[in-house]
C-alpha cells in the first residue's frame, strides 16, 4: 500500500478544481466519437470499465495495445450500470439502446458489453493515448499547484 | 503515439482503466449530493467549472474555505454548455430549470453561474472535501499500475 505524505498547505479547492476542469475537458475531447454527446461518452466508458475493472492490475492488459479479448470482458447487467451511473430509467434506456443500434455495445446473456472490434479502431485507440496524455498533464497541473506525490 | 518522457513502461491501457473507474466511483459518491442523480452532478459541474477555470493557478483560491467570491466566477451561456456537453437540448433545459428553481445556479444578463454561497453549505463542503481525497486514492491508484509521478525524473 503505498502512502502519500500529507499536504504541506491547503490547495484542496485548487486540485478539485484542476481535476474537474480536467475531466470535462476529456469527456468533450472524447465526446466526438459518440455525436458530441458527453453523457453517451460517459455511459460507454462505465460499461467498458465494469466490463474490465477485474482486470486491473493484470500486466498483460497494461500496453496501450494490449487489448483484452472478449473472452475477458465480463457483461454487467442493466441494475449494475444503473447503479454505477445513477440517472432517471428513461435516459438510460434510451442510451443504451442509442449504443446497441450504433453496434458500440452488444446485449449478450449477462449483460451488456462492449466488444474488442470497437478498441481496436483507429480513434479508439488516439483516443486512448490522449486520455493517457492528459493524465499526465493533470499531474503536472497538480504538481504546480503543490499537490504532493509523496516525493517532497 | 510514444510515451511522454519519464515513462518507463507502456502501462498506458492500465493507467486509463485505472482512471476512469475512480473517476466512475467518485461521480457515483458524489451524486447523492444531487439527489444520486449523476446526470445532474455532471451538468452542475460543467458549470461550476467553467465558471472557475480561470482560476486555476490563482493562490487566492486554493484553499477549501477559499471560495472565489461570485464578481469573479465566469457565466457560462446555455449555448457553452450545449456546446461542451453535447447533450439533447430538452434534457439540458429541464436540468437548468430545475438547477435554477432550487438556487443551485443562477441566470445573469451574460449567462448561467453557480453563485459562492451554494459552495458554503456543509454538503458541498465535505462533497468537495470527498473529492480531494479521491483525487488521492486516485494517485495512490496510478502508483499502484507503475504510473510514473514525476518523482523519479528531475524536474526541468
Amino acid at each position: 500500500m503505498t502512502t502519500i505524505a500529507p499536504v504541506s498547505a491547503d490547495n484542496r479547492r485548487a486540485i478539485v478544481r484542476i481535476v474537474a476542469h480536467e475531466m470535462m475537458r476529456a469527456a468533450t475531447a472524447m465526446a466526438p466519437a459518440h455525436d458530441n454527446d458527453v453523457i453517451e461518452y460517459f455511459i460507454f466508458t462505465a460499461i467498458w470499465v465494469l466490463n474490465s475493472q477485474h482486470l486491473i492490475g493484470d500486466e498483460r492488459y497494461a500496453p496501450l495495445k494490449s487489448i483484452p479479448p472478449d473472452a475477458q470482458r465480463r457483461p454487467v447487467s442493466i441494475e449494475e450500470l444503473r447503479r454505477a451511473m445513477p440517472m432517471p430509467d428513461q435516459i438510460m434506456t434510451t442510451y443504451v439502446e442509442q449504443m446497441i443500434s450504433k453496434g458500440i455495445v452488444e446485449r449478450k446473456s449477462g449483460g451488456l458489453v462492449v466488444p474488442t472490434a470497437v478498441f481496436t479502431q483507429p480513434g479508439m485507440l488516439n483516443g486512448t493515448n490522449d486520455l493517457y496524455s492528459r493524465m499526465v498533464n493533470m499531474v503536472t497541473a497538480m504538481r504546480n499547484t503543490g499537490f504532493s506525490f509523496g516525493d517532497a | 503515439m510514444s510515451l511522454p518522457s519519464g515513462q518507463a513502461a507502456d502501462n498506458r491501457r492500465a493507467v486509463v482503466r485505472v482512471t476512469t473507474l475512480e473517476i466512475l466511483k467518485a461521480l457515483r459518491s458524489l451524486a447523492r449530493m444531487h439527489d444520486g442523480d449523476m446526470l445532474a452532478l455532471l451538468i452542475f459541474t460543467s458549470i461550476w467549472s467553467a465558471n472557475g477555470e480561470h482560476l486555476v493557478g490563482d493562490e487566492r483560491y486554493t484553499g477549501l474555505q477559499n471560495i472565489g467570491p461570485d464578481s469573479t466566477s465566469k457565466p457560462v451561456t446555455d449555448e457553452q454548455l450545449q456546446r461542451s456537453l453535447g447533450l439533447p437540448r430538452d434534457i439540458l433545459d429541464r436540468y437548468l430549470e430545475m438547477f435554477i428553481e432550487i438556487g443551485l445556479v443562477e441566470r445573469g444578463p451574460y449567462g448561467l453561474i453557480a453563485p459562492g454561497a451554494v459552495f458554503t453549505s456543509d454538503e458541498m463542503m465535505h462533497g468537495a472535501n470527498e473529492a480531494y481525497e479521491r483525487i488521492v486514492g486516485l494517485i495512490s491508484a496510478l502508483r499502484n499500475v507503475g504510473f510514473a509521478l514525476g518523482e523519479e525524473a528531475p524536474q526541468v
